[in-house]
């Protein structure tokens, strides 16, 4: 059963994969933890004074696009984000997310503000916004993204079952 | 229904018939690592614990991002790709040999109709050989190296029919620029494009810039047809012209883009979007301060003989840098022996190993605050090649070589070149 409750940090459309952290401070710093202080450091400076472990991110379209780089999504497990909402998202940010074993959903959602609760009911395909009672419905993952996701990404995932099972 | 090339790309791989939106678990014919995210690759892959399934001779890894090292960090994440490579006994291709998608086409490893993979997300460009080219990050290559094999949805797919033939000047790049301004950087999430009609007027190189683009508006891959020009081609790189797939013609198209060749000037991105494009002319006359020629982009030999031929006998214009950086040594070294790189220099050009560099703002020519980069790269968000507080334009080898000579933006066919 997944279900997450947090504060929302929100983002508008197409934050690439190079503004949630710019590919500048790979050869810069020595651990993810050195990284963190960059986070969003073109859009939102200030994110990583204002997060919680435990937050969520709510974003637009297109979040994580561009770049294969897994230090985006990594850097999101690192800060300890428990899910991500976004209306899409760039695919090589949505397949590692999952292959790292972070929740993350496409949500049609509308009338969330910075700051305020959400409560993500993963496992049962929906959101609810605590201010007005409202609920959004999402797909639920395709079994093979669904049995990485739940094994805590594509690693563990792979050493338990030695193959990729479509089903 | 008949299906797209993409979708027999995967018929094939998978061993029955797929169509856009089916879930495949495929064998990967080639896999590329480079050195931003082979480290995390190299981890995880230990992590698994088992020996390398992908044969061999059908994985690389490619040290270009950081080359030569810019730092001890670069310097160690390249010290341990090294060892990897030479004891799994794969080849590895060491700083100054080139950028990752060009030498793996230079060298033959992608072939028309095959399934490739990289940690990179400009693998789309080997569409251009009527190849399907996916990026993935560092936890799936390890996958795919101890597998031999990766799961995939096939995408749905954009047709893109190009008519007509380019104007003097015009090339990939504006066909890259004219599609993303048309169906915008969010406009193909997920989504395949398609080449038909005039393809003949762009050389394969060319069709290498235009596929290397399409991830800009969220694309997943990019199909160039395996055409006359593409078959003499692969006969000329020493590979056999076979293989190819071709779509069918009731295919199925999510939707249709039809761009007009005769009549496309050359367009330039403006900062901070890849689809914020404007025609040249429109912003003609702002001020720049550097010109980067390069990237997996336009950095080949066309793009260089172009702008050394709008160079040769001229010089970059008072306060302005122009670097250039050959995608490969030996474009570099076919560059030097048919002077064009005399060309460059002499007017003035600083000539970088063959690599990525400031294309992602990692060495070899950043921009400091408030100053203006007309570059022939991929990417213009801020902070992208350098300061947050610089501007980068997007633009074709032809509009870099005129903007450098004139100091602001502008192109071959104004005042200044003639």
């Amino acid at each position: 059963m997944m279900f997450f409750e947090g504060k929302v940090h929100l983002f508008g459309d197409s934050i690439s994969a190079d503004h949630i952290i710019s590919a500048k401070y790979i050869d810069k710093v020595n651990s993810l933890r050195e990284m963190l202080p960059y986070l969003f450091e073109e859009i939102q400076p200030d994110f990583m004074d204002k997060f919680k472990t435990g937050d969520i991110i709510v974003a637009g379209e297109n979040f994580g696009a561009g770049s294969s780089r897994e230090h985006a999504p990594l850097l999101f497990k690192e800060a300890g984000v428990s899910c991500i909402i976004a209306k899409s998202f760039g695919r090589n940010f949505f397949r590692n997310a999952i292959n790292l074993g972070i929740p993350l959903a496409e949500v049609d959602w509308e009338g969330l503000r910075e700051g305020q609760d959400l409560k993500v009911f993963f496992s049962d395909g929906y959101m609810e916004n605590p201010c007005d009672g409202k609920k959004f419905t999402f797909a639920s993952l395709p079994p093979i993204m669904e049995k990485i996701l739940l094994a805590g990404g594509l690693i563990p995932y792979f050493k338990k079952n030695k193959t990729l099972q479509l089903t | 229904m008949g299906r797209t090339m993409i979708e027999k790309i995967f018929s094939r791989h998978a061993g029955h018939d797929v169509k856009a939106g089916d879930i495949v678990v495929a064998p990967v014919d080639f896999a590329m690592l480079h050195d931003v995210n082979a480290p995390a690759a190299i981890d995880n892959f230990h992590e698994l614990d088992v020996p390398m399934v992908m044969p061999k001779d059908r994985a690389v890894i490619v040290l270009d991002h950081f080359a030569p090292s810019p730092t001890p960090a670069a310097a160690n994440s390249h010290k341990k790709i090294r060892a990897f490579a030479g004891k799994e006994g794969i080849r590895l291709y060491d700083v100054g040999e080139g950028i990752c998608h060009q030498l793996v086409i230079e060298d033959g490893f992608i072939k028309p109709g095959s399934l490739n993979v990289a940690t990179d997300s400009h693998t789309c460009s080997y569409g251009a050989l009527n190849a399907a080219g996916f990026g993935i990050g560092a936890s799936e290559m390890a996958v795919v190296l101890a597998s031999g094999v990766c799961w995939f949805k096939a995408p749905e797919t954009v047709k893109v029919v190009l008519g007509g033939k380019l104007p003097p000047y015009a090339g990939g790049k504006d066909v890259a620029l004219k599609l993303i301004k048309l169906v915008t950087e969010k406009g193909a999430i997920y989504k395949n494009f398609e080449f038909a009609g005039a393809v003949g007027a762009l050389s394969v190189e060319a069709r290498i810039t235009v596929c290397n683009m399409v991830v800009e508006m969220g694309a997943k891959s990019a199909v160039m047809p395996g055409d006359e020009a593409l078959a003499g081609w692969l006969e000329k790189n020493g590979q056999p012209a076979e293989g190819f797939v071709a779509a069918d013609e009731d295919a199925a198209y999510c939707s249709t883009v039809n761009i007009d060749l005769s009549i496309l000037q050359s367009q330039v991105a403006m900062p901070p979007d890849i689809d914020n494009v404007a025609d040249v002319n429109e912003i003609k006359g702002k001020k720049i301060d550097q010109v980067f020629i390069g990237s997996c982009t336009n950095g080949r030999w066309e793009d260089f003989a172009l702008a050394a031929q709008i160079l040769r006998g001229r010089k970059v214009g008072p306060g302005v840098r122009l670097i250039v950086a050959p995608a490969s040594r030996s474009i570099y070294s076919r560059l030097l022996k048919e002077g064009l790189l005399e060309d460059l220099i002499q007017s003035g050009a600083v000539v970088n190993p063959p690599g990525c560099g400031p294309c992602a703002g990692l060495h070899g020519g950043l921009i400091g605050d408030g100053e203006a980069v007309l570059s022939t790269t991929n990417r213009n968000m801020k902070g992208r090649m350098g300061s947050s507080k610089g501007d980068i334009y997007i633009a074709s080898p032809a509009v870099a070589a005129a903007s450098a000579i004139a100091g602001h933006i502008t192109w071959p066919g104004a005042e200044v070149c003639k």
